[in-house]
């Protein structure tokens, strides 16, 4: 047996392929012939390698996408596990509204589409007058900001009832609010995106949703607006605080 | 049913989109054949009998993958690998960790190192690629191996010798230190 015929079987000897004459052939050789012998531990070095190649990491969307759809396909209530922070979260916010779709559509022998547009539009006007309660609870003065004393008396404050403390907290309440406010928008938007295409509706319902979607932008941006006007209120208050301790101190 | 599934999904996602990326060298097409492929899963899943879910998976992985190959007719592996990435530029970057590292080889494996070797599979003949991922990374024996592509035992243990020489070939220069 040959350098040559040795080299092209190495991967069949490791793997314990040869019969017993070729094998004991092939280790008689390689007890003589030092490059063989290279060439085998090479072999053997390069096929461990391979083995304890670490696993790719799975990226996270394929679980959710393939449970997202597995949940379309189906109509038993959804299990997806809302713990898995935000994203797990969301997932589970837009099932349960896709299931509820479902089931009113059953419930009310109304196509998805029609019940899709129906909450949509429910949706929208929920927006609409929450932002109409916001802009009445704050009474917001449209004009002008820069004047804080005015704007205090607007929402029926004088001075003496601004308490440093409260101000402050109330602040921080807003912008946890405006903050809350922000990701469900967001996430209405999102939903509103996903849903024409997850139930395979046709152009024109999908036309009719993206009309719904710029409407509720719209909505959503007035019930921001209104919750920074509401901050802008608050921080002026701050400052006339500031203002009249300073004044109190000289 | 929903959570034997999730069971399912959780348990061999990992080797499914594994087979993919080695099959197909490229991540946005891994994971949509992997996702393919348990969705695929789903719609049959009451007829899948538990225990051939992995084999059922693994062949179903595969056929999409060979779909994806076979619209690729304009790209050959080598192209691929001559346009993204020189040999030796790769090899000089393993040598480097390599060199830096003493003690197990094992110690020195990274990202980088799984997507140089994930190139060097890419290069292989698309019969010999599926065999080598199947047996040494899917960790199949050559029964379940020829089972799943329908094809002799002697031709599967064939493809993976082939495939494996050619991958020496291809990787030595990483351990001509």
């Amino acid at each position: 047996m040959n350098c040559e015929i040795v080299q092209n079987i190495l991967e069949e000897y490791l793997e314990g392929e040869l019969d017993g004459t070729f094998r004991r052939e092939m280790e008689s050789h390689l007890q003589s012939c030092s490059y063989c012998q290279r060439e085998l531990a090479m072999t053997e070095r390069i096929a461990n390698f391979i083995k304890v190649i670490p696993d790719p990491q799975v990226p996270e969307e394929i679980y959710e996408n393939v449970m997202t759809q597995v949940c379309a396909s189906q109509k038993q209530p959804t299990i997806i596990p809302l713990n898995k922070g935000g994203r797990g979260l969301f997932n589970g916010i837009t099932d349960a509204l896709r299931e509820g779709i479902s089931h009113i559509g059953d419930r009310f022998a109304m196509k998805k589409w029609q019940v899709a547009i129906t909450m949509a539009s429910l949706l929208l006007l929920f927006a609409i007058l929450g932002g109409y309660y916001i802009r009445q609870k704050a009474t917001v003065p449209q004009q002008p900001y820069h004047k804080p004393k005015s704007l205090v008396n607007e929402v029926n404050m004088t001075e003496t009832d601004i308490d440093p403390q409260q101000v402050a907290m109330a602040v921080e309440d807003i912008k946890f609010a405006l903050s809350i406010v922000q990701i469900a928008t967001r996430k209405t938007e999102l939903a509103l995106a996903k849903l024409p295409y997850e139930m395979g509706i046709n152009t024109v319902s999908r036309k009719a949703f993206d009309t719904v979607r710029e409407v509720d932008a719209k909505a959503s941006e007035s019930i921001l607006d209104a919750i920074r006007k509401g901050l802008v209120i608050l921080t002026e208050s701050e400052s006339i605080l500031e203002t009249k301790t300073n004044l109190n101190g000289g | 049913m929903h959570e034997q599934f999730i069971a399912i999904l959780k348990q061999h996602q990992t080797q499914v989109y594994k087979l993919a990326i080695y099959m197909l060298n490229d991540t946005e097409e891994a994971k949509d054949v992997t996702q393919e492929a348990f969705l695929k899963a789903w719609q049959v899943f009451e007829t899948i009998r538990k225990e051939t879910t992995k084999a059922w998976l693994l062949k179903t992985t595969t056929n999409l993958c060979i779909d994806r190959l076979r619209r690729r007719k304009f790209q050959s592996a080598w192209g691929e690998f001559n346009n993204e990435n020189g040999e030796v530029e790769i090899g000089n970057k393993v040598f480097e960790v390599i060199d830096k590292t003493p003690g197990p080889l094992e110690q020195c494996l990274k990202q980088e190192t799984r997507e140089l070797v994930q190139k060097a599979i890419a290069q292989l003949p698309r019969d010999y690629r599926i065999a080598v991922v199947l047996r040494d990374l899917e960790e199949l024996n050559y029964e379940e191996i020829a089972r799943m592509l329908d094809l002799p035992i002697g031709t599967v243990k064939s493809n993976i010798f082939r495939g494996r020489r050619m991958l020496k070939k291809i990787l030595r220069p990483m351990f001509e230190v």
